[in-house]
């Protein structure tokens, strides 16, 4: 099962928290101690530095409860949003320090990725993979980072990117699509 | 292209480490002082507006009167003294 995946009790029982937040800004502190791991390890992952992590962590929950008004349910958890806005801070971070991107990648992952090229998945394909990661794009190397190795619903993926779901299928096909081209040119 | 760093396998952050920067008491304070901060523009409020338009139409009359004066004055201090003659 997806780990990302929630149950409608638990939705149902979010939006009641969320509601409270709304009314009252210390309700707000039910979702703070909720996602607050989650949205480190998020940013952790984009960064692999603690207090850059601490810091974008902060602004992402203060960003979140001063627009918490303007949330709308979407049938996903309420942690869709708050990593929707943790990836902008993240982005909005390298924009202004244009310093290396960090990209967190489980060996596993990657072996199951390269799996998808035509090479298979041994070592050198993973090297080849590596280096065809490097040549995409930001959003798409975001795509990638949600939907393989963070192993995220299309429909979750779509959310925090800002597209829909349909989108999110189309543009992660073209991106591995893509992928066997660079790594068809580069064998 | 962008430029990215590849990390393979890092370990996720302990619990201690990612408690150790959990503070809700301190978010509710920046919360605060962001919410509480005023947050309408001087120009979006009439009356504030008003004065200020009111200020910089006194300040302006004033400088253009002091002008005047000057002149005036060194017009004055140009002018040759006038002789009778018979």
């Amino acid at each position: 099962m997806n780990p990302h995946h929630k149950d409608e009790t638990y939705l149902r029982q979010e939006l009641e928290q969320i509601e409270k937040a709304r009314i009252n800004p210390d309700g707000f502190g039910v979702l703070y101690e909720k996602y607050y791991k989650q949205i480190y390890i998020f940013i952790n992952r984009r960064t692999d530095n603690e207090e850059l992590s601490s810091e974008l962590c902060s602004l992402t929950f203060l960003k979140a409860m001063l627009n918490i008004q303007k949330y709308t349910d979407r049938g996903l958890p309420f942690s869709s949003w708050l990593f929707r806005i943790a990836l902008n801070e993240v982005n909005m971070y390298y924009r202004k320090h244009k310093t290396e991107r960090c990209v967190s990648l489980e060996s596993k992952a990657v072996r199951a990725l390269a799996g998808e090229s035509p090479a298979g998945p041994d070592e050198d394909s993973v090297k080849r993979l590596m280096l065809a990661l490097g040549r995409l794009s930001e959003p798409d190397m975001q795509l990638i980072e949600l939907r393989f190795f963070e192993e995220r619903a299309f429909a979750e993926v779509g959310e925090i990117v800002g597209i829909t779901e349909n989108n999110a299928k189309v543009r992660i096909y073209r991106i591995l699509e893509k992928l066997k081209t660079l790594l068809k040119g580069r064998s | 292209m962008a430029n990215y760093k590849f990390k393979t396998d890092v370990p996720a952050p302990t619990d201690d480490e990612i408690g150790k920067h959990k503070d809700f008491s301190k978010l509710r304070g920046n919360y605060e002082s962001v919410t509480t901060r005023s947050r309408v523009p001087l120009y979006k409020n009439k009356k504030a507006f008003l004065v200020l338009v009111l200020i910089v139409i006194v300040a302006f009359l004033m400088a253009e009167l002091l002008e005047e004066k000057k002149k005036e004055n060194h017009q004055q201090k140009e002018q040759p003294p006038k002789h009778e003659t018979n």
